[in-house]
């Protein structure tokens, strides 16, 4: 009978690999000598500590800046690192302020940093600046230079964002096998944004990324073409905005509003880059002024999977995002509850939304819309297909999806080829789907969503598995 | 017993026969790529390092996830961040340790990444936040270092506890 010591090494070190924290690893190597040896061989302790860094405290800042010169010393540890998180939220619109250093370096690791500094894209004044952030302490209190706007209960002042996205940027800069990467937005945003009609935007949104080091740094590699082989985020696949989560202060409670299309204007072109994760975020202003002319253009995205929820947008902005993707393989958008722009068909218009949608049927896996409204609200966005023909073949064309989720009036309009033919889903649902999710559907309260799902949980598909929301309800938003 | 149209027949090392489905059996790519090699298997196909009851249960775990979508290789970094396991995979790993590092061999040999996965990732969630004495006591491995070596790995691995 078999026992853990007596498992191959390459299955221990499967089953090592899936030890996401360092003290776990150490452990293990202290069980046995065998074990002992093969994780040395391996330098598994190591690869672990590096694998994820995450700054979201005054300490990890601190040990944030240890971690960065260990790498900066021993570069191979840099390439151990696969996820980097820094969750340190801006909390004012004020610019940083270069003063006296805290920190005390000696001259062979002040080089390293301005190299580090240089090799990510900072030179001359910028230069100057980030090596000044660099050496600041994140100290804690309020420190008079730097009031925030927003109180919090952790004790940052208004400067250690500088310092963490410093500290980030060199991180990110020096962590070429980079795969996942989640911030906080890195740059600040008014509530009441300047993103209307007046050319004079286009300048206030460079000037919004130009004083944050991390929103510069990511914005500039985003434009450079980079190969994958490229001294850094030649491998990131995923990206996310920290925009919920621990913290109680006003910016991350509810649904911020936030730049959309400037957030994914920092990573979208990358050139592994898979997924956008954002989660409660507010989509505003004019989707069309001139200050976005020139922004996220169609097809200019290498990003294929979105996930957005507990989010509001315009139906305006969230079709330019859609359309900007290459190849959309997994889409998932909820509303957050009260979400303004979703029940109003000016704002929200649901045929150019589904028209989006249909443009990537395709190569679409995963498609989960979490809003819903009445028929007449659909139809009242249009009825029909386009003239190129989509979304006349209904649900038949998403040749690739696996898993959809909608709501159930959102299904029919899509069903339906956009209003227009009686459906019986069983007979449209793609041959390889997996799960069915049906969202705020009733029976017995319309004929016509009854004829609909007739059958869809009995007679199933060969592939599919789960249908739920059809003999019990799911509602709409939770 | 041959195998006849969709219906392949294991014989496991204990010499017991068990029929399964063609789709089934393929999660495992040892036999997918043994039966894209031999067109249509007549004969019955020998596993000849796991017992019946292992092999039943990889079965198990095979037909529950016979239409999972291909694993791919290419995630791997984003996977390891991750230690959940299903529900359903929760339930089936429930077994006494012995069984479970057979189901592994035998995912393994047969090469089924999906199984293999979880089962390493149930071991790898028996070890996580264990001293080592308890990580020795839940596996049952006899402590093979004297007092001074252990002093030693200590002090070595010292800089990466504090995390």
């Amino acid at each position: 009978m078999p026992a853990l010591s007596d498992l191959p090494a390459d299955i221990l070190l499967h089953v090592i690999s899936f030890l996401d924290r360092s003290p776990d690893v150490c452990a293990v190597a202290a069980v046995s000598p065998a074990l002992h040896s093969l994780i040395s061989a391996n330098d598994l302790i190591t690869k672990t500590h590096y694998r994820s860094l995450r700054i979201s405290s005054i300490r990890d800042v601190t040990d944030g800046f240890t971690t960065l010169l260990a790498i900066l010393r021993n570069p191979k540890l840099g390439s151990y690192v696969r996820h980097i998180e820094m969750d340190i939220p801006i909390r004012s619109p004020l610019s940083y302020l270069p003063r006296k250093h805290d920190r005390s370096l000696n001259e062979a690791d002040t080089q390293l940093l301005r190299q580090a500094i240089n090799r990510a894209g900072f030179t001359a004044t910028d230069e100057g600046r980030l090596l000044n952030m660099l050496m600041q302490e994140a100290t804690p209190a309020r420190d008079w230079l730097y009031p925030i706007y927003y109180d919090s209960d952790d004790g940052f002042s208004g400067k250690s964002t500088f310092i963490a996205q410093a500290i980030t940027t060199l991180l990110v800069a020096s962590s070429p096998q980079l795969v996942s990467l989640a911030i906080s937005p890195p740059f600040w945003e008014y509530t009441s944004s300047p993103r209307d009609d007046s050319p004079d935007d286009i300048s206030l949104l460079t000037a919004k990324i130009e004083k944050y080091p991390l929103a510069k740094f990511l914005k500039q590699a985003n434009s450079a073409n980079l190969s994958r082989r490229s001294p850094y985020l030649g491998h990131l696949k995923h990206f996310r905005l920290l925009t919920t989560g621990k913290k109680s202060d006003a910016r991350s409670r509810a649904c911020a509003p936030q730049d959309l299309l400037l957030c994914i204007e920092l990573v979208h072109a990358l050139p592994g880059i898979q997924s956008l994760q954002v989660q409660a975020i507010q989509g505003f202003g004019n989707a069309s002024g001139p200050a976005l002319a020139g922004m996220l253009p169609p097809a200019s995205s290498n990003i294929s999977r979105l996930d957005l929820r507990g989010c509001d947008f315009k139906s305006e902005l969230l079709c330019r995002v859609i359309c900007a993707v290459k190849c959309l393989r997994e889409l998932r958008y909820s509303v957050v509850p009260g979400g303004c722009y979703a029940g109003f068909v000016e704002l929200f218009n649901r045929r150019s939304l589904i028209q989006a949608v249909l443009r990537h049927r395709r190569t679409l896996e995963v498609l989960d819309l979490d809003f819903d409204d009445r028929v007449g609200q659909f139809l009242a966005s249009g009825v029909g297909g386009d003239d190129r023909g989509c979304g006349r073949e209904g649900l038949r064309g998403f040749s690739a999806l696996r898993s959809l989720s909608l709501g159930v009036h959102c299904l029919w309009y899509i069903a339906s080829g956009m209003g227009v033919n009686e459906v019986v889903l069983v007979n449209q649902l793609p041959s390889q789907l997996e799960f069915l999710c049906v969202r705020g559907y009733e029976r017995g309260e319309a004929d016509v969503m009854d004829r609909m799902v007739a059958g869809v949980a009995t007679n199933k598909l060969p592939a599919l598995r789960t249908v739920v929301g059809i003999t019990q309800c799911i509602p709409v938003g939770k | 017993m041959a195998a006849s149209g969709n219906l392949l027949t294991f014989v496991s090392a204990d010499n017991v026969h068990i029929e399964v489905e063609r789709d089934v059996a393929e999660r495992s790519l040892l036999i997918k790529n043994m039966l894209e090699d031999l067109g249509e298997a007549t004969e019955d196909i020998p596993i000849p390092n796991v017992n019946e009851p292992v092999l039943r249960k990889v079965i198990e775990w095979c037909r529950h996830h016979k239409n999972d979508p291909p694993a791919s290789t290419e995630d791997e970094d984003s996977r390891r961040k991750t230690t959940d396991i299903d529900e359903w995979d929760q339930k089936f790993t429930q077994v006494d340790q012995e069984m479970l590092f057979e189901i592994i061999l035998a995912a393994n040999y047969l090469d089924i990444k999906g199984l293999l996965d979880v089962g390493c990732k149930t071991v790898a969630n028996m070890i996580k936040g264990k001293s080592p004495e308890e990580i020795r006591k839940t596996f049952n491995i006899q402590n093979d270092f004297t007092p001074e070596e252990e002093d030693q790995i200590r002090r070595e691995n010292e800089w990466a506890e504090d995390r």
